[in-house]
This record gives C-alpha cells, structure tokens and sequence, in this order.
C-alpha cells in the first residue's frame, strides 16, 4: 500500500532531532516535541490561491498584507509567528541587522587567556538560575589614535537550568555545576542578585538566613551583591547608546556575545563558552504594553516584560558594574549640539565650535566631518579681543 | 439424575416477539398516516447501508462531499448560498489523517494561519464521530461562553446539511418522535448538541476548573493560546480525555512556549 504524505513524514520524523519541522505537503509541516508530542503547523500557503508563488496567491498576498495595521500583526496572525506582537522587542531589531556583528559565530574563537574574567549572576528556583561569564580584556592605548581604548566585554560561558522532570533545580546541585565553568576559578568578582543576601530564609534553628549562605558554604565565594543601577530602562539605554552606539555607522561594538549554537528556545545546563540562552531571552526581551484604555491616562510604558530575563538580569549586573562610557565622537556631539539651534544661532555655533576643535588640533570642516590639513579660519573666543581680533591662519 | 431445568424461558420469549410484532404494526399504521415509505427491502436496505458506510468512512470524504459549512461572507464573495460544500484545500486530508489515527492516542496540537477552517476541520471530525459511536460525550472549550457556542453552531450546521437519509441515519436527540430536524437540532440548548444515539458535544468556557464534571472521550481546546489559564485546563483534560487536540493561532503564550519546548513552568 502506497504511503501517505503524512505517513513517509512521521517516519522522518524518527531520525531528526526533536523541534525539526518536517513538510508533509506545502506550507504543512509536523515536529515532534521532547516528549514525543506531536505539533502540526498550518501555513496559508497550503492553500494554492494563497501560495505567494502562484499568480492568484501573490495576488491574496499583496490585498491581504496591505490590510494589515502592522507587519507585526501580520506576522501574528498569518505567519504563525507567536512573538511578533505584544511589545516593542527592545534588542529584537539590533540582533537580527547586526547579528554577524555583535554575536561571535567562529567555532575557532576562544578567549585571550589573558582577560580578566567577570560574572553574573541570577537566583531562581521554579525559574532559572543563570551565571554568565564576561571575559574583558586589559585596557590600552590605541596606536592609532593614542587615546585610551574603551573596555571591550565578551559574554563567553552560561549556566543556564531551570526546574525539570529530573532536576530539582536546587543550590546545591547548581553549585556543583557552576564551579565546572572554565576559568571562573580566576573571575574577578561574580555580581548577584542582591535579594539573595538578605536575610530572608527561614533557617531550622535561629534567625532566618540569606539564600547566599547556602551558596557561600558550598564555597561560590566571590558572589557579591550587585549595587549598581536596577533600571530596566536604564540597561536597555547603555546596552544602545554604549555598548552597541554607532555600529550602524561602522562602529565596532563594545559587547560582545558567543554563540555557536542559537537556539529557538532554552538550553539548559552548561555551555563553556557559549551563551544560547542570553541570545534566546534578548531576542524576546519586550517591553511592557499598556492596553488601549491605560494608554489613555499613562505615557507608553517603557520598563521590560518580567518574563525570561533570567540571563538578561546578569547581564545587567555585568555591564551595569563595568560601565565606561564610549567617548562621543566630535562629530555627533556637534550634531546634537547644532540640533538644538535655530538656522542664525546654529550658523554662529558652529563657527565657533570649528574653531574650537581647530585650536583643539583636530579641524573638522562646515559639515562636522573631520579635516585633514587645514581647518576653518578661526576666532580664537577664549582671548581678549584686542584692537584687532586674533585671526588664525 | 435430575433434569437441569432450561434457562430459556420460551414464554417470555413468545411475548416479547408479540409485543414486537405490535410496536411494527403500530409504527407502520404511522408511517402510513404519515405518507412515508419507511419499509425497505432487503437490498435497499443493504444499498443504504453502503451508502452510509461510503459517506462516512472518512471524515474528509463526509466532509467535502455529504455536508455543507455556513460562510458568513457568502453575500460579499457572490455566493449562491452561505451553505457551501466544505472546500478541498490541500491541508484538510493531511489534518484529518493525523485526528483519525487510531494509533496515536497522544494529545495533537495545530498551529495556523488565521482563516484554515481548521475549527471547522476539527469539529467535523468530532460530530462524525459523535454520530458513528454511541455514547461518545466530546467536550469544545474556547475562549468565551459566546465563543464555546459557536463550535456547537458548527456541529449543528455540519448535522442539519446533510441529506436526510444521513440525518435519518444518525438522527439527533429529539423531545418527540415527530419533531422536524431543524426545530429537534434548535431546541437544544445552545452549548450542547446530543444524539439519539446518547453521544453529545459540550460548549464549556475557558478557565481552570471547567472541565472538572466532565468525562469526555474527546476534548477539543479552540483558540489556546487565547486562553488565560490553558495549560491547567489541559492539565486537567489529560486524565479525563482519551483524545486530546489543541489548536491555535499565534500569541505570545504557554500554547506556544509548550509546543516549542520553551516552557519553564513560569506561569
């Protein structure tokens, strides 16, 4: 008897990983979950008047799209894409347009043995625990330009494990596991949650106890309670405007994450020196939506979805504690000045601040780009105008 | 040695055919009354009962060729009629095939496009086999109490567009004998839907707990990941139900979390 579509795929199904979709006939596909369940996706393109590659489906393709309020909520409903929607996702865009920027793919790569070691790290029971692991590597001069190069941040190694069937998820355990990580022996300082320091566990005998007595006596002793900014917004901000400012200009960004093995959904248990986990939550990281009635009385929230962000709160730690502001170039920095001013203000200032930057011996020319040679004719404002003012060159 | 004593009790036997006899009469008095010709021949009967095995061996062929859905947009796309033969999109025998395998008593989940009528799809599977085996009690659980009636809309449609030889054949519950179908099917209550043959489909809300006072054999989770508390309302239906299909469109959701091994038990 001749197999069905169906049947052959259920087959296939036995000799590929769990998750991997197979297609049983055009825009149907099955998987099967850890548990041997099995999933079955309906695109519209099984329908052949909806197949964007037949000439009526392009056709429903461009009508339909276009009705749509928002590509997102096509995505939503049409695209079976579940996280399109329901808040701005706050690294969503940056990760996927600079993804072979800011993610180190080479399965070669490794840490400079040299960097100094730094960690975060997250407390959860029910939800995951998570240490990440940044390696910085020393400060120095740039020969280029002699300036101070800024810090630079690779998150390289994750412990990542979240109560299941056959884990308990308990300290103990975790501990354990955590001191397998490469060169967390030589870390620097490990910032933690601060909740786990308060005394806030009820003990057998005596005074409640704080949970990082347990992590202590299992000898994680370089934890230290993270005393920086807690912002949500904040964090967001920095990772933007520092970490990652300007590399949609070229820029090299300053943080750095290792994965060589993304995945779609968690991973736990250790990764050495990749961070699937980090990816997987900063992909989905949201911010929270307001609905239309609260929108009424209340500016657009701001702050994140307290959802999966077990990898993003040590990453807040580590990058919250290592902040060094990348210098702002001249140029944006009279850009934003001169964004300020009227057209006859603007004219004036930004004369005066070629000049400055020409007296500075870095001349930058009318449209804010740097000069080589000979700058703007300058009037050097800092000194007392004479019979005659000071003219430059 | 003593005779064993019979246990055939040959006169009740006798009055039990006598009484058989009468009911037959009775009934034909009736249909005679009535104009109907009900009295089949043999091959007729054997006719009709192929007929019925053929339009219901599978729910696919019942389906598209014995049935008809309601298409609400039937005036704007210049229908005849909103009573429209179920449409033979490509997906519908790979879907059904997956419901009807005997073999796999596992819960399903469907993820979709909006518009796939894979609702529809579903619901049909569950009334064909609400009509084919007795006593089978299916429970439909979607989003709202209005929404839970809907599902009960499409198995009473997919019912009443039948041929009425198939509606003879598996007729619904009735409060007398000569009640008409369309009037027997809308005096039902609006989330149930019953059969002569004791087999009925439950509308119920959604929400934890629902389920409870139920013994399904089948239950049928619409719209999941618009559910607030869908995953213990699956919970829940994993020990009662025998077969378990869950389908959706997409939301950010412990549906979607779940089909995608994502799930942390982070509620």
């Amino acid at each position: 008897m001749e197999q069905t579509p169906l049947q052959a795929a259920k087959m296939m199904l036995d000799e590929v990983p769990e998750q991997t979709r197979v297609e049983v006939i055009k825009g149907v596909n099955i998987r099967r979950k850890k548990n041997g369940l099995t999933v079955m996706s309906i695109h519209y393109s099984a329908i052949p008047d909806r197949d964007p590659d037949t000439p009526k489906g392009s056709e429903w393709y461009k009508k339909e799209h276009r009705r749509y309020s928002s590509e997102a909520m096509w995505k939503k409903e049409q695209e079976i894409d579940s996280n399109a929607t329901g808040g701005e996702a706050v690294f969503g865009k940056i990760l996927s347009e600079f993804y072979e920027t800011i993610v180190i793919s080479d399965p070669l790569w490794y840490p400079d043995p040299r960097w100094d070691v730094v960690g975060g790290f997250d407390h959860g029971v029910a939800n995951a625990t998570c240490l990440l692991k940044a390696y910085v590597p020393r400060e120095h001069i740039d020969p280029k330009t002699g300036l101070r190069a800024p810090t630079e941040v690779y998150i390289c190694g994750e412990y990542y494990s979240y109560r299941r069937d056959d884990w308990d998820n308990n300290v103990d355990q975790n501990v354990q596991e955590m001191l397998q990580m490469p060169d967390m022996d030589r870390a620097r300082w490990i910032a933690a949650d601060p909740s786990i320091f308060y005394n806030t566990e009820a003990a057998e005998k005596g005074k409640p106890t704080a949970i990082y007595a347990t992590y202590h006596k299992n000898r994680m002793f370089k934890m230290r309670a993270y005393d920086g900014v807690r912002s949500d917004v904040s964090f967001v901000q920095w990772m933007h405007s520092d970490y990652w400012r300007g590399i949609a200009h070229g820029r090299k960004p300053r943080l750095y994450i290792v994965c060589r093995n993304p995945s779609d959904r968690p991973q736990p248990g250790m990764h050495p020196y990749d961070c699937p986990n980090l990816l997987w939550e900063m992909k989905r990281a949201k911010r929270v939506q307001l609905t239309a009635r609260q929108l009424l009385t209340r500016n657009a929230a701001e702050g994140l979805q307290d959802r999966n962000n077990h990898a993003i709160d040590p990453l807040k730690y580590i990058t919250g504690l290592l902040r060094n502001p990348t210098p702002i170039p001249a140029e944006e920095a009279i850009a934003e000045e001169m964004g300020k001013l009227d057209r006859f203000t603007g004219a004036i200032r930004a004369r005066f601040l070629m000049a400055n930057m020409d007296l500075k011996g870095r001349p930058i020319g009318p449209d804010g780009l740097p000069r080589k040679g000979k700058g703007a004719r300058h009037i050097d404002l800092r000194k007392r105008p004479g019979v005659l003012p000071a003219v430059g060159r | 040695m003593a005779a064993t004593k019979s246990e055939i009790d040959y006169r009740e036997l006798r009055q039990a055919a006598l009484a058989a006899m009468i009911l037959e009469q009775q009934q034909e008095e009736r249909d005679l009354a009535r104009g109907v010709e009900t009295q089949l021949t043999d091959d007729e009967q054997k006719e009709n009962s192929h007929k019925i095995r053929e339009a219901t061996t599978s729910t696919y062929t019942w389906l598209t060729k014995y049935t008809k859905t309601f298409n609400p947009h039937w005036k704007d796309q210049g229908l005849e009629s909103p009573y429209m033969p179920f449409p033979a999109w490509p997906h519908f025998p790979v879907m059904l095939e997956l419901l009807e395998d005997e073999s796999n008593s596992d819960p399903i989940f469907i993820e979709k496009s909006r518009t796939m009528m894979v609702t529809w799809g579903i619901m049909g599977y569950f009334t064909l086999q609400a009509m084919k085996v007795p006593e089978r009690e299916i429970v439909v659980q979607t989003m709202t109490s209005d929404k839970g009636e809907l599902p009960i809309d499409y198995a009473k449609c997919l019912w009443l567009s039948q041929p009425e030889w198939l509606r003879k054949a598996f007729p619904v519950k009735r409060s007398s004998q000569y009640q008409e179908d369309l009037k027997a099917v809308e005096s039902q209550p609006a989330n149930e839907f019953r059969l002569q043959n004791g087999s009925v489909i439950f509308g119920i809300p959604a929400g934890a707990g629902k389920i409870r006072s139920y013994h399904p054999w089948g239950y049928f989770n619409d719209e999941t990941a618009f559910q607030a508390e869908a995953g213990t309302a699956y919970d829940e239906a994993l020990s009662a139900a025998k077969k378990i299909v869950l389908n959706s469109t997409a939301a950010a959701s412990w549906f979607f979390d779940m089909t995608n091994d994502a799930d942390m038990n982070q509620g």
